[in-house]
């Protein structure tokens, strides 16, 4: 320790002096500032202490401007050898093996914290704004029109369309496009479903891919009476029609509608999304009133010299002149020129789109390379005697820091690598199971799998994780005193965890008590859930997404088709039930397991009083024939009949799952229950409960089953409309027989999904596992750090303290009173990090108003905090029994 | 090859065998103060006299702590063999371009 200078009574600036302290290198710090005192001694007795401290300050900062130039001038002038050796790799590859438990416990941290950076960056990169394979594929954008009133968009946009066509200046090559599904027959072939995208002949001038043989749709085609085209795709051409030549000019059946194909497009060639044929949009010439016509989505290309900016500004003032003509249609629309296939509104991105994109990942790298950090700081620590050395042949002090940098890089890149393998695997996973739903896959712009970008962008993070968990620790080890670090090494380890390392581990152990209760609560749900929807024998029942369309081409009326589609539907519906191995038939809005339609309602319990208000009502609309298909009686009551699907029909099934939650369990046959809308002045119309049916047992919730309302209606009305087949065999072994019959019933009938209803169910539960494994995953990996940083912290005091436990084992101290001694700061990190996280759940549960969920929330905070209490004696066993085994002769002989 | 030393350089390892023995910063910065009538910056002696003896033309040893400057300890210096040659050498090269221009460079001395 230094004395203050004496002589004059008057001491240099303090601030000045720590400045020094920080900024002269270790080797000559102390003789420089002792020159400075003396210095600023003779200056007082010459020029009185004022100006002395002025110039002392000014010595201070010319010192540490020059000395910074002198270690920049040796860090350039190094040759690379020098700076970064192979040998410095070498030592890091040997460090991961010399300390597996950190580089267990480190790796996977931050190859978690890369791993999942490298796949939001890459997944969020295709959200916001994709690589569009196109030529110029960066100015092509789509319109969008939002409805704040939906969730969602509007689509029934022609008549926007027609406007923006001819007024939009910012935007070109405007287009529209919608999809269709078809049956393509070509000869006698068997026909097959097809999704054919019904398109503007702008889409081929904006993209700018010629076909390879014949030619793309023009202008010419979406004529009225023009006779039908259609171009293919390079799989269609090669699978359907051999890839021959003299493909040009066959006529081919596509639904009802019959078309002669004009070109074939390159391979690869999906335009607008995952099409494989094209067929025009026709247009009625005289136009369409607002909102009227088939949904549609807008595409075109920022005009040459214009942005996405501007093109937001002209579009939205035409909407606004639009609204101003029709309120009624367009009152609450807005319009966005997007990215195309992203959801950037801007040429460049935002600071909301980089914080998304960046944000959470540098957040959660941060935090783990903080918690290595950690670890790195306590093998540092055992590591001094070596650092000593090294300053004592010659190494600077950045070429000390650039080894341990390396040592982290090697362990961070190796990290890095895993993470990034295990991100392009589960990217590739998520994004293939993710559009496999999808008809057609997934848009032309996806590859599944990490892009390049990313892969550079996860070795900047390494680099970037590198900097924090090796550099702090490095800049912390080598900034002491080597002098008195030679001098007192003997004695035990000089470095120490001080109040920042104390304070994260402290926040690190709040935020995994934090993180607890959520992710049990989580994961209990969705095990829960999947438990007992497994139960339902999904896998007996074909789940079938099916439409039709109106036939505007061939004119078919309104009423026309409404007798086509009950004739179809009726049709199919007895074909299949005439099949062997069909037990029963059935259509529904949403199958059992399916995501149903969940609304607030009322129900009038007791005549004259106030109605029970229900937050959460799942509702369905079946056809009669859905219970028994799915054998669930009719336990009070009746059954659906042929009257209740007309339209004034006002009659309800209701679950025992509603008669148990709002009748205890009597019957609620006769009583009522309505739909609850925001505006009270018009209430919906009031449903008489007409029969009560037998739990199906797939929407579990924590009261039981889930309160339902059935609704009957034919198939027609059913939007969406999903066919259930109970077979004998196995299901999806019958889905090829159903597409011929469906064929034969009606060549325009879409059979868009088909697959087994346990599948389907499968799919739906899929996220909630996900999400609820990861949550699981990230707590575990959150224990497995704490405890990490407890153990390191604990190593660490025991290493510096192994003289003084010495001399008070042998002065008689029991093995007790040693570890209160040593373990009282690990008891006092665990204690005041579940303190904190406790208080914090409390508060917010408070804030809340959470007073019914009370007792579960103290329940749940005790086992939180009984987890983290082991947790956290668990990693003091270690260091506990190193206490316990030091011997007190060999501790002070070794002083 | 030998490492030139720049005129700051000289000045300095000419200050410490001018002051011969106990020499540390203080009395070469008021040496070369002294001598050439002009102020010197503390930093740019450390920072000259770290670099000397980076080339190995200076020696340098920590001294006994003393109260007079807050217990903080002295390091001295000293001009090494190598340092005397360089020194030597720059003179030389000196006299060299000298040589021969003492009568036109007369008025400007």
């Amino acid at each position: 320790m230094t004395r203050p200078a004496s002589g004059g009574g008057f001491n240099p600036p303090r601030v000045a002096r720590a400045v020094l302290e920080r900024l002269l290198p270790a080797d000559v710090r102390e003789s420089i500032a002792g020159d400075l005192d003396e210095f600023f001694q003779r200056d007082c007795r010459t020029h009185g202490p004022g100006r002395a401290r002025l110039r002392y300050w000014r010595h201070t900062i010319a010192l540490a401007i020059r000395f910074a130039i002198e270690r920049g001038r040796d860090w350039r002038t190094q040759p690379m050898h020098t700076r970064m050796s192979w040998m410095d790799v070498k030592l890091g590859l040997r460090m991961l093996v010399k300390y597996p438990g950190l580089t267990i416990a480190g790796g996977l941290a931050i190859a978690i914290a890369i791993g999942l950076g490298a796949g939001w960056y890459d997944v969020s990169r295709d959200f916001f704004r994709p690589t569009i394979p196109l030529p110029e594929g960066d100015r092509i954008v789509e319109i969008e029109m939002r409805n704040p009133r939906i969730v969602g968009d509007e689509h029934r946009l022609l008549y926007d369309f027609m406007i923006w066509r001819h007024e939009l200046k910012s935007v070109e090559e405007l287009g529209a496009y919608r999809t269709l599904e078809r049956l393509l027959s070509v000869g006698r072939a068997n026909p097959e479903p097809v999704t054919v995208a019904e398109i503007s002949a702008s889409a081929f001038q904006l993209v700018r891919v010629p076909p390879i043989l014949g030619r793309p749709l023009i202008e010419a085609d979406e004529a009225p009476g023009a006779p039908g085209v259609v171009v293919l795709g390079y799989h269609v051409w090669q699978q359907r029609f051999g890839g021959g030549a003299d493909v040009i000019g066959q006529t081919v059946q596509l639904g009802r509608a019959t078309s002669t194909v004009v070109g074939v497009m390159p391979e690869g060639f999906a335009f607008p999304i995952n099409h494989h044929m094209w067929v025009p949009l026709p247009l009625r010439p005289s136009g369409y009133a607002p909102l009227e016509g088939a949904p549609v989505r807008i595409f075109g290309r920022i005009a040459p010299g214009a942005t996405q900016e501007y093109a937001n500004v002209e579009v939205t003032a035409i909407t606004d002149r639009v609204r101003a003509s029709s309120p009624r249609t367009h009152e609450h629309l807005r319009p966005r020129v997007l990215a195309y296939g992203g959801e950037s509104p801007g040429d460049s991105a935002s600071i909301i789109e980089l914080v998304v994109r960046h944000g959470p990942i540098l957040l959660v790298l941060f935090v783990a390379c903080l918690n290595v950090a950690t670890l790195i700081y306590a093998r540092t620590a055992t590591r001094e005697w070596e650092i000593a050395l090294r300053y004592g042949l010659g190494a600077n002090r950045m070429r000390i820091i650039t080894q341990l940098f390396i040592e982290a890089l090697v362990l961070a890149g190796v990290s890095a690598a895993i993470g990034v393998a295990a991100a392009h695997w589960a990217v590739t996973w998520g994004v293939t199971a993710y559009y496999s739903s999808l008809s057609g896959g997934a848009p032309f712009w996806i590859e599944p799998g990490l892009k390049p970008a990313t892969i550079v962008y996860a070795i900047v993070l390494a680099i970037i994780g590198a900097a924090v968990l090796g550099v702090l620790p490095a800049i912390k080890a080598t900034g002491i005193n080597v002098q008195a670090q030679l001098r007192n090494l003997a004695t035990g380890s000089t470095l120490r965890f001080g109040g920042v390392w104390t304070t994260a581990m402290i926040a690190q152990v709040a935020v995994t008590v934090i993180c607890i209760p959520p992710a049990m609560g989580i994961g209990e749900e969705a095990w829960r859930d999947r438990r007992i929807r497994a139960q339902f024998p999904g896998h007996e029942y074909l789940a079938v997404r099916m439409s039709l369309d109106q036939d505007m081409t061939a004119g078919e009326s309104d009423a026309e088709f409404v007798v086509r589609a009950n004739n179809t539907y009726g049709e199919l519906e007895r074909r299949l039930a005439q099949e062997a191995s069909v037990t029963a038939v059935t259509f529904a809005e949403q199958l059992p397991g399916m995501h149903g339609e969940v609304r607030r309602g009322e129900f009038d319990a007791t005549a004259g009083s106030e109605p029970i208000p229900i937050p959460n009502l799942w509702t369905s609309t079946v056809a009669p024939t859905f219970f028994a298909a799915f054998d669930r009686p009719i336990v009070a009551g009746r059954g659906f009949n042929e009257s209740d699907l007309s339209a004034g029909a006002r009659h309800v099934i209701v679950n025992e799952g509603f008669a148990r939650r709002f009748m205890n369990g009597a019957s609620p046959v006769g009583r009522r229950v309505r739909y609850a809308i925001a505006d009270a002045a018009a209430p919906e119309e009031w449903l008489e409960i007409v029969g009560v049916v037998r739990d199906i047992g797939t929407t579990p919730t924590d009261l039981g089953e889930a309160p339902f309302v059935f609704h009957a209606a034919r198939p027609r009305t059913m939007s969406p409309l999903t066919m259930g087949i109970r077979v004998g065999t196995d299901p999806s072994t019958f889905s090829e027989r159903v597409r011929a019959i469906a064929s034969t019933v009606d060549p325009g009938l879409r059979l868009e999904e088909m697959r087994r209803l346990d599948d389907w169910t499968w799919r739906i539960d899929l996220p909630a596992m996900v999400s609820a494994s990861a949550l699981a995953g990230v707590v575990v990996l959150g224990l497995f750090l704490s405890a990490a940083g407890i153990f390191s912290l604990m190593s660490v005091t025991v290493a510096r303290r192994t003289r003084e436990i010495g001399l008070r084992s042998a002065l008689g101290a029991s093995p007790g009173r040693l570890l209160v001694g040593i373990f009282s700061r690990a008891a006092l990190l665990v204690g005041g990090g579940i303190v904190a996280g406790n208080l914090f759940i409390l508060s917010v549960v408070a804030m809340s108003g959470g007073e019914a969920g009370m007792s579960f929330v103290l329940n749940a905070l005790m086992r939180t905090s009984a987890v983290m209490l082991v947790v956290g004696l668990l990693a003091c066993v270690e260091p506990a029994r190193r206490v316990l085994t030091i011997d007190p002769t060999t501790a002070l002989r070794d002083a | 090859m030998r490492d030139t030393l720049g005129e700051f350089e000289q000045m300095v390892l000419l200050a410490i065998l001018h002051l011969g023995e106990d020499v540390y910063g203080v009395p070469i910065v008021d040496e070369i103060a002294r001598r050439t009538g002009r102020e010197v910056a503390p930093a740019a002696v450390y920072v000259t006299l770290r670099r000397l003896e980076e080339k190995a033309m200076v020696a340098s040893w920590m001294g006994e702590s003393t109260g007079e400057r807050g217990g903080k300890a002295r390091r001295y210096v000293r001009v090494t063999r190598a340092g005397l040659e360089s020194l030597r050498a720059s003179r030389k090269a000196l006299d060299s371009m000298w040589r021969g221009l003492d009568t036109d460079l007369r008025g400007a001395r």
